[in-house]
């Protein structure tokens, strides 16, 4: 850059010998494109922070879609077509992350991992409706290779298209969360605030600490840094990641629900089959809905409460446009 | 050449030794068709090993051909001749060939190194986790080749991707290389210095003199060369009359004598004396020669191997009580902050019949997934340098896993189905309460609870109050824990655990 400067400055006051111009011409032909690429980074290392993705308003046919049903790829479909369609939030030439849950290494029966049908689904209707790009990934929790072929999800995303990666350390960026906030500058994954469109997919299963993990709680998949920490605080935490990350669409998956022993489970008889999908655009409403499937008040749930309280959505089901459909 | 193909296949196997394990050829392989690995082993273990099988065949396919092992599939004899086609390149324009001086009786050394790995497997004692080449390079690659090559192109991707601000097609590369070629993080292994050293030592000693190690040292090449003597493929030379010395010079082992004859024992093999032979004069053959030559090298043989046995016979015994006093030392310091003693890979023997039954190959800890398995410093005594051992700061034992016995060739440890291993207890957890969040502060946290992967949670919940606080306090059942040490991996607090894994004795 100084040296490209300097060459501007030569050239403009006009008293260079030729040897120094072509000097100092061949300097700035070969630095631009280096220091073009070496600058980027460091120019975001130097503005510092990862921006909170933006708020989108999306008008929906009805707050919250339930549908019931023996196929989890057709549930799916059925929800998001309830909801108003996938054309409404995935535009031509959109690239869409979709982050289910990939946290552990469990087969899909376990109810560990969002179901690898619901998964798909929703890649192919992204497709569908003209994205150019679907990502999928999850920082795992167990290791990172055994989670993606257990979980069924590597084999079903790359069969739908759909792009499947493993966590790369050094996108992980410091968030810019607001002032005050016990996130601080949490380091978040750049590919999910760097896209179109964000959609949650996480299984509603049993977790000893926040009693359930939903959407909400999913959304610790696109964090890096010791995160253990984030459960100290973990409702305020969680309230303000899922500001931050604003998801276009939460689909929960409850075609199997982990009813103990989560957040890994590995008992099949901690698991019930609900063959529900829960879909809608306010990840509070689809949390407490998706609570009561476990016949807990949604009040109860830390993370609902206080995502309720911050203005983030709404945990009112009676007061809500909620449509349930059986296939 | 063959050698280059034969290191390759070998890297490559070693390459792939990591999860989900999918190769065709189990890393342990090469381990089983060792015959001294194997004998010496069994013997010091008084166990019948599997891979005596494979050995077995592998000396009666010397017994028949020869030391083609050695030359054609030991990866350490082809480090060793590259080395020296390295050194031949550099040193060619210095025009300095040097007469190899090799007096023969300084080949019994390695009937020495034999005979002592014997006497002292006899007392119980394996040395062939030292003195095996195969584990030699096998330990070497694992611990440094392979971390440094596949590390440094991953990194060198990540710093390409974060300069060019991650272009799709770049990205995507990258990613289809993760998946197969690299490792998704890169494994690091504790005190693969002194690993590597031994290694570059080989390589060193052979810069003065072609395959040094393989001539002089190599136990498993003398466990070869005793069935190798008697091979029934012999080299006939009867055609040539000039013996122009070209195969002299150009054999590796320098097998060959100035009348042309050969000492059998030696010669592995590479043929270079055939392909080389200005005349083409020379060949190998089954069939038996009228002449004898060979009378005066079997002469010399016999006297070699009683020096050999003799100074075995002196050298064992101080080598095996140095060993069994070092076994003998008595409890060690603990290796990290909490723990009692040393926890290791599960399915492992009890511990004083692991460290002689183990020979240090490195395969367990190059499959682990989580990296958790790294050697002993050669600072925790001879006895169990370079053993595996869970450092539980690093990794954790994947529940769905039992790689480290499949590769095991010794079976230190054992291969056990995952319904088996996953009830294994390899130690047990145990709280730290000046340290543990709940506990110490009165604040939620049993991120342990969440991460435990028993089913029924070995890591539990009770309401309790602390310093007024109403709190979730986590306890571990211990009879369900099984050591795994997710708990002490993933427990938030920096930089000591409010959860450890230690080893519990069991009454």
């Amino acid at each position: 850059m100084k040296k490209f400067r300097s060459f501007l400055a030569i050239s403009g006051r006009g008293r260079t010998s030729r040897k120094e111009f072509l000097r100092s011409m061949a300097a700035a032909a070969a630095s631009v494109p280096l220091i073009n690429a070496l600058l980027r980074p460091a120019e975001a290392r130097a503005a510092g922070k990862l921006a909170p993705r933006p708020k989108r308003a999306v008008k929906t046919l009805c707050d919250l879609a339930v549908v019931r049903g023996e196929s989890p790829a057709v549930i799916t479909r059925k929800a998001v077509e309830a909801v108003g369609g996938m054309a409404r939030f995935v535009k031509p030439g959109y690239t869409v992350v979709i982050k289910p849950n990939i946290g552990w290494d469990r087969e899909p029966k376990y109810a560990a991992n969002t179901n690898p049908d619901v998964v798909a689904a929703l890649i192919r209707l992204c497709y569908d409706a003209g994205a150019k790009k679907v990502k999928v990934f999850d920082n795992t929790c167990n290791s990172a290779a055994m989670c993606y072929v257990n979980s069924g999800i590597a084999e079903a995303v790359k069969k739908a298209g759909g792009h499947i990666s493993h966590i790369n350390k050094e996108k992980f960026i410091p968030g810019q969360f607001p002032e005050g906030s016990p996130m601080k500058s949490w380091p978040i994954y750049r590919d999910a605030v760097e896209c179109d469109c964000f959609i949650n997919v996480p299984v509603a299963k049993h977790h000893g600490l926040s009693r359930l993990t939903l959407s909400m709680k999913n959304l610790m998949g696109v964090c890096g840094g010791n995160r253990g920490e984030i459960h100290w605080n973990i409702d305020t935490k969680l309230t303000d990641l899922t500001r931050f990350i604003r998801p276009d669409l939460t689909v929960i998956d409850a075609y199997r629900i982990l009813l103990r022993n989560g957040p890994s489970g590995g008992n099949l008889k901690d698991v019930k089959a609900t063959k529900t999908v829960i879909a809608g655009t306010d990840p509070v409403l689809a949390d407490a809905y998706a609570a009561t499937l476990f016949g807990v008040t949604p009040g109860d749930i830390g993370y609902i409460r206080n995502g309720a309280e911050a203005g983030l959505g709404t945990m009112n089901i009676a007061g809500a446009n909620i449509r349930k459909i059986t296939v | 050449m063959a050698q280059i193909v034969s290191v390759f296949v070998l890297a490559y196997i070693l390459w792939n030794t990591r999860y989900p394990l999918s190769g065709y050829v189990n890393p342990e392989f090469y381990f089983l068709i060792d015959p001294f690995a194997m004998v010496v082993t069994s013997m010091a273990e008084r166990v019948l090993l599997p891979g005596l099988a494979y050995a077995a065949v592998l000396l009666f396919i010397t017994f028949i051909v020869g030391r083609g092992f050695c030359g054609w599939i030991c990866p350490l004899g082809a480090l060793l001749d590259f080395t020296s086609f390295c050194k031949s390149l550099v040193m060619k324009p210095f025009k300095k060939r040097e007469k190899e001086k090799d007096p023969l009786p300084l080949r019994y050394g390695k009937y020495l190194l034999l005979g002592s790995a014997v006497i002292a497997a006899l007392a119980g004692v394996q040395l062939a986790w030292f003195l095996d080449p195969i584990t030699i390079f096998v330990r070497a690659f694992s611990f440094t080749i392979h971390p440094l090559v596949s590390g440094s192109i991953d990194r060198g991707f990540t710093a390409l991707l974060a300069a060019t601000n991650y272009p799709g097609q770049l990205e995507a590369a990258y990613d289809y290389l993760r998946e197969g070629f690299l490792s998704l993080s890169t494994p690091v292994f504790n005190h693969a210095g002194s690993i590597l050293a031994i290694l570059l030592a080989i390589l060193a000693i052979s810069l003065a003199k072609r395959r040094f190690w393989c001539r002089h040292l190599c136990p498993l090449g003398a466990a070869l060369a005793l069935p190798a003597r008697a091979s029934l493929l012999r080299r006939d030379v009867s055609r040539c009359e000039k013996n122009c010395g070209v195969c002299r010079n150009l054999c590796r082992m320098n097998a060959i004598k100035t009348d042309n004859s050969y000492l059998r024992e030696e010669c592995v093999l590479c043929l270079d004396c055939v392909a080389f032979c200005p005349n083409d004069k020379t060949t190998f053959t089954f069939k038996r020669q009228r002449s004898a030559p060979e009378q005066s090298g079997d002469a010399l043989m016999t006297r070699g191997s009683f020096i050999a046995m003799a100074g075995a016979a002196l050298a064992a015994p101080p080598a095996a009580a140095a060993f069994a006093a070092e076994k003998a030392k008595g409890p060690r310091k603990p290796p990290r902050p909490g723990t009692l003693s040393l926890i290791r890979p599960p399915g492992a023997l009890p511990e004083e019949e692991f460290i002689q039954r183990c020979i240090r190959c490195g395969n367990c800890m190059k499959v682990c997934p989580t990296n958790v398995l790294q050697p002993l410093p050669l600072s925790d005594g001879l006895a169990r340098a370079w053993s595996p051992v869970l450092d539980t700061r690093r990794g954790y034992c994947e529940y769905r896993c039992s790689l480290c016995g499949r590769v095991c060739p010794t079976d230190a440890i054992e291969e056990l189905p995952l319904e088996r291993k996953q009830k294994v207890q390899i130690g047990t957890a145990v709280f730290d309460k000046r340290i543990c969040i709940p506990h110490a502060k009165g604040d939620n946290c049993i991120v342990c609870e969440e991460h435990c992967p028993v089913p029924e949670k070995a890591i539990r919940v009770k309401e309790g109050t602390v310093k007024g606080k109403k709190v979730m306090l986590p306890y571990v059942v211990a009879d369900l824990c099984i050591g795994c040490a997710i708990c002490e991996l993933k427990c938030p607090t920096r930089p000591d655990k409010g959860i450890v894994v230690v080893k519990v004795r069991k009454a």
